[in-house]
C-alpha cells in the first residue's frame, strides 16, 4: 500500500470506514479518554520537513513482522501468497506481546465489552482458516488484540467472485483458473479505474471498487493505491519507487509494506 | 557454629506440624480474606474483561506482569539458594534449606496463576502447549518455567522424604497425616544404599537447578528484551533480572527467617543470630551487584545518548516515572547499602530486626523495579500517540496484594503440613525401626508422569526442529533465523529433564530397596 501524504488531507474517512467495514467496537468516552480506542487505522500528527502533517497509520503487515516472530501460538501468520500478515481470531490467547513487540503499535486491544447496538447492520463477512478459525472481521472475539489485515476479507472475496465469474467487468478479462497472482492484476485494473492513471482496457461497472480495502475505495483525495509490490507493473510499484518514498521506522528492519510518499513542500 | 541436637530439631518440627495455635489461625485468616479479595477481582476480571485494569494501547503489559515478575523472582531464588548450600556443602545453611524451597514451591503456585488472569483469554491457556511455537520468549519461559517448577518440587520432595519418615517413626504424626506421610516416605527404611541414592539424586538436581535457574530468569527478562523497544532492548536485561530475582529471593528468605524466630518456639535454636548475619552480608552483596546493573545500563544509555533511549532514562531519571524509579533505588539499593552494614554491627536482637526491617522494603522496592521496567518504556511509544500515564487500578492493587497473601497462605500450610527443617541433614536417625509397606506406587507414577512430560517436550523440539512451518494451508508462521535463539533454552530445558527422570528414578530404586527391606 502507498499512502500519499500531500494528498491525504487528514479528513478521518479512512479510519471511519475501516471502523464500520470490519465492525471495531465505538468505545465509550471515558474509555477512550484512556486510550482503549479501537482504531486499526489511526491518523497522527508527524513532523515531517518542519511541518506537521496527517499520517494515517494502518498496520505495516511488515514482511519481517515482530508480531508473527513472537507469537507462542502462531495465531499471528503470514499468509502464503503476498505474505499479509493475518490473525486468527480462535488461537490467540490474549498474552499481548504481539502489541508490545510492534514499534508502530498497530494492534488493538478490546478491553471492555463492546456495545452492540446495530448488530444487524455489522458485516458478516467471515474468513474461515482450516485449522486456524476465523480470520475475517466478525466481531465475536473478545479480549484479544486485533488488527488491519489490509481487508483480506474482500480480496478473499474478490477471488470467489472471479472463480464464479460474477466480479462484474473484471470477469470479463480474469478467466480460467483463478490464483492469488489474477487476483493481484484485477486489484490493478481497480487502482488504474479508481485512480484514473493508466488505461483500464475494459469497461467496469463501478461498484467493483468494493473489492480494495475500505480505507482505499473510501479516501476522497485518492491518496492511497493498493496494489502488488513485487509487481513492477503495477500502480502501487509506480508509485513506490518515486523519490518522494519513505517508509515508517524502515531502520528497525521489519521491513513495512505501507509505502508514504512525502509531502511536497509549499 | 554447631549444629543443634537431632532431637531439638524433630521436636520443633513436629510441633509446627501439629494443629494452628490462635496467632497462626489470625494470620491464616487474614491471608485467606485478601486471598478472597483477589479471587473476586479475577471473578470481575472474567465478567468484564481486563477493562477493569488501567492498561491501554500504550501500556499493554503493567502491574500484572510486574507481579507475576516479582513472584517468579522469588520462587528461582528459592530453590537457587538451597542448591548453592547443597552443592557447596556449606553447612552452616541447612537448616534454612527448607524454608526457601518451600518459598519457591509457594511462590511456583502464585506465579502461574498471576500469569494466567494476565491473559486476555486464559481459557486457552491449553493452546500454548497445542500450538507452542519454540520461536516464541513466551513459550521459553513457559518451558523453562515448568521444568524448574518440576525440578523443584522433586528437589522439595527428595530432600524431605527421610525427615517423614523419620517423624512417622517417632509418631509425632497423627490421623490424615499419618496416612499422607506413609505414602510419601516411600519405605525408607535409612539404609547406606538409599542414602547412597538419595544422595545421588539430590546432587545432580540441585546441580543441574543453578544454571536452569539463571536460564529461567534471564528467559523472562528476555520477553521484554528480545523487542525491539527503547528501554526493553539492552543486553543487561538478562543479568539485571537474575541480580534482582537473587536480591528480591534472600531479602524474602529473611523475612520468612524473622516470622520463625519470632513465631515459632523453639526455632531459634536452628535459626540462629549467625544465620540473620550471613544472610544480611549476602543481601548486602546482592544489593551491590544490582546497583552495578543499573548503573551499566543508565550510564552507557545515557553517554551514548541515543534520543528514544534517552527519552525513557530522562522519564525514569526525572520526568512522570521518577517517582517508581527513585522509590526503587531507596528502598531497594541505597537502604540495604547504607543501612545494612550499620545495623550489622549493632548487637543481638537489634542486627536480627534491622535486617528484617530492610529485607521488607527491599521488596516493596523491588515492585517498584519491576513496575517501572514493564511499563515505562511503553508508556512512550515510538509513534507521536496520545500520551497517557498508567497508574495500577484498584483491580490491579487488589491482585498485588492477594498474591501475597495468597503467598503467605499457601507458605503456612505448606509449612504446617510437611517438615520445616532437614531432620536428617541436621542430626542423625534415631532409634527405632520403620513401617515398611509391602508396596508404594508413587516413585513409579512420578517416574511416568516425568517420562510423559519429557516425551511431550521432545516432540515439540522434534517438531521445532523438523517441520518450522506446520499448520495448514496458506499458513506460514515466522521461523528462519530466530529458531536460532530457541537452541539454548531447547538444550537447557532438554538437561534439566534429564536430571528429574534420574531423580524420578533413584525414588524408584530407593523405594524398591525399603520394600525389601529386612533388617
Amino acid at each position: 500500500m502507498v499512502i500519499d501524504l500531500d494528498k491525504c488531507t487528514g479528513c478521518q474517512a479512512c479510519s471511519l470506514a475501516c471502523a464500520s467495514e470490519n465492525n471495531l467496537p465505538v468505545v465509550p468516552p471515558e474509555q477512550a479518554r484512556m486510550r482503549r480506542e479501537i482504531e486499526w487505522n489511526e491518523i497522527l500528527l508527524v513532523e515531517i520537513g518542519g511541518e506537521e502533517v496527517p499520517l494515517p497509520r494502518p498496520c505495516m503487515n511488515c514482511d519481517v513482522a515482530s508480531c508473527v516472530k513472537v507469537c507462542p501460538t502462531g495465531s499471528r501468520f503470514y499468509f502464503s501468497e503476498g505474505r499479509v500478515v493475518l490473525q486468527s481470531y480462535d488461537r490467540c490467547i490474549g498474552c499481548r506481546m504481539c502489541m508490545c513487540s510492534c514499534p508502530y503499535n498497530a494492534n488493538y486491544f478490546i478491553w471492555t465489552e463492546p456495545d452492540w447496538r446495530y448488530t444487524s447492520l455489522l458485516n458478516k463477512d467471515e474468513v474461515v482458516f482450516e485449522g486456524l478459525g476465523r480470520v475475517g472481521p466478525y466481531p465475536n472475539v473478545l479480549w484479544i488484540p486485533l488488527k488491519c489485515i489490509f481487508c483480506f476479507h474482500r480480496l478473499v472475496r474478490l477471488k470467489q467472485d472471479l472463480e464464479e465469474g460474477v466480479a462484474g467487468g473484471l470477469s470479463r478479462i480474469f478467466k480460467g483458473p483463478i490464483g492469488w497472482e489474477e487476483v493481484a492484476k484485477a486489484i490493478d485494473v481497480l487502482m488504474r479505474y479508481l485512480t484514473g492513471e493508466g488505461e483500464v482496457d475494459v469497461e467496469l461497472e463501478g461498484w467493483e471498487i468494493r473489492y480494495l480495502p475500505a480505507c482505499v475505495s473510501t479516501c476522497p483525495a485518492r491518496a492511497r493505491i493498493f496494489g502488488d509490490l513485487d509487481d513492477e507493473s503495477s500502480l502501487a510499484s509506480k508509485y513506490a519507487s518515486s523519490p518522494r518514498a519513505f517508509r515508517l521506522l524502515e531502520e528497525l528492519g521489519h521491513s513495512p509494506k505501507v509505502i508514504y510518499l512525502r509531502p511536497v513542500r509549499r | 557454629m554447631g549444629n543443634p541436637r537431632s532431637r531439638d530439631v524433630l521436636v520443633v518440627t513436629a510441633r509446627l506440624i501439629s494443629p494452628p495455635g490462635r496467632k497462626m489461625m489470625a494470620a491464616l485468616g487474614l491471608c485467606g480474606i485478601l486471598a478472597l479479595l483477589g479471587l473476586a477481582t479475577w471473578v470481575a476480571q472474567l465478567i468484564h474483561g481486563l477493562g477493569i485494569t488501567s492498561l491501554n494501547c500504550n501500556v499493554m503489559w503493567g502491574s500484572y506482569t510486574a507481579v507475576f515478575i516479582v513472584f517468579i523472582a522469588i520462587s528461582m531464588a528459592g530453590t537457587l539458594v538451597s542448591a548453592i548450600f547443597r552443592v557447596t556443602r556449606a553447612e552452616w545453611g541447612y537448616p534454612i534449606a527448607r524454608l526457601a524451597e518451600m518459598i519457591t514451591a509457594s511462590a511456583f503456585i502464585i506465579a502461574v496463576i498471576d500469569i494466567i488472569y494476565h491473559l486476555g483469554r486464559p481459557d486457552r491457556i491449553i493452546h500454548l502447549l497445542l500450538w507452542c511455537r519454540l520461536q516464541s520468549p513466551i513459550a521459553w519461559e513457559v518451558f523453562v518455567i515448568s521444568t524448574y517448577a518440576v525440578a523443584s518440587y522433586i528437589y522439595l520432595y527428595t530432600t524431605m522424604v527421610p525427615d517423614m519418615a523419620e517423624i512417622l517413626r517417632e509418631g509425632r504424626v497423627g490421623g490424615a497425616l499419618a496416612s499422607l506421610y506413609k505414602v510419601l516416605s516411600i519405605n525408607w527404611v535409612g539404609s547406606e544404599e538409599q542414602v547412597k541414592r538419595l544422595d545421588s539424586a539430590v546432587k545432580v538436581l540441585a546441580a543441574m537447578l543453578i544454571p536452569t535457574a539463571v536460564l529461567f530468569h534471564t528467559v523472562a527478562s528476555w520477553t521484554m528484551g528480545m523487542l525491539n523497544r527503547p528501554g526493553w532492548h539492552t543486553t543487561v536485561m538478562g543479568p539485571d533480572f537474575v541480580a534482582a530475582a537473587i536480591h528480591s529471593a534472600i531479602a524474602i528468605l529473611l523475612v520468612v527467617m524473622w516470622f520463625f524466630v519470632r513465631f515459632v518456639e523453639g526455632a531459634d535454636a536452628m535459626i540462629t543470630e549467625d544465620h540473620f548475619r550471613k544472610l544480611g552480608w549476602l543481601l548486602f552483596a546482592s544489593c551491590l551487584a544490582l546497583a552495578y546493573m543499573k548503573i551499566c545500563h543508565i550510564l552507557t544509555e545515557y553517554y551514548a545518548g541515543e534520543v528514544l533511549k534517552l527519552r525513557v532514562l530522562n522519564s525514569l531519571l526525572f520526568g512522570e516515572w521518577s517517582p517508581v524509579f527513585w522509590g526503587f533505588m531507596v528502598l531497594s539499593i541505597f537502604v540495604p547499602a547504607v543501612g545494612l552494614p550499620l545495623v550489622l554491627k549493632a548487637p543481638g536482637d537489634r542486627a536480627v530486626n534491622g535486617v528484617f526491617a530492610i529485607a521488607v522494603l527491599v521488596n516493596i522496592g523491588l515492585y517498584l523495579d519491576r513496575l517501572y521496567l514493564v511499563a515505562a518504556p511503553q508508556s512512550l511509544p515510538y509513534l507521536p500517540y496520545r500520551h497517557i500515564p498508567y497508574t495500577p487500578s484498584p483491580a490491579e492493587i487488589c491482585m498485588l496484594l492477594a498474591s501475597f497473601a495468597g503467598f503467605a497462605l499457601i507458605y503456612m500450610v505448606l509449612v504446617r503440613v510437611f517438615p520445616a527443617f532437614s531432620v536428617w541433614e541436621l542430626g542423625g536417625r534415631g532409634e527405632g525401626s520403620y513401617e515398611i509397606l509391602p508396596r508404594n506406587p508413587l516413585p513409579r507414577l512420578i517416574l511416568l508422569l516425568a517420562a510423559a512430560c519429557y516425551g511431550v517436550l521432545l516432540y515439540i523440539i522434534a517438531r521445532f526442529i523438523f517441520a518450522p512451518l506446520y499448520g495448514p494451508e496458506g499458513y506460514v508462521a515466522a521461523s528462519e533465523i530466530y529458531k536460532v535463539s530457541a537452541v539454548p533454552v531447547a538444550i537447557a530445558v532438554t538437561l534439566a529433564w534429564s536430571a528429574i527422570i534420574y531423580a524420578a528414578y533413584q525414588l524408584v530404586k530407593i523405594e524398591e530397596v525399603g520394600s525389601s527391606w529386612r533388617g
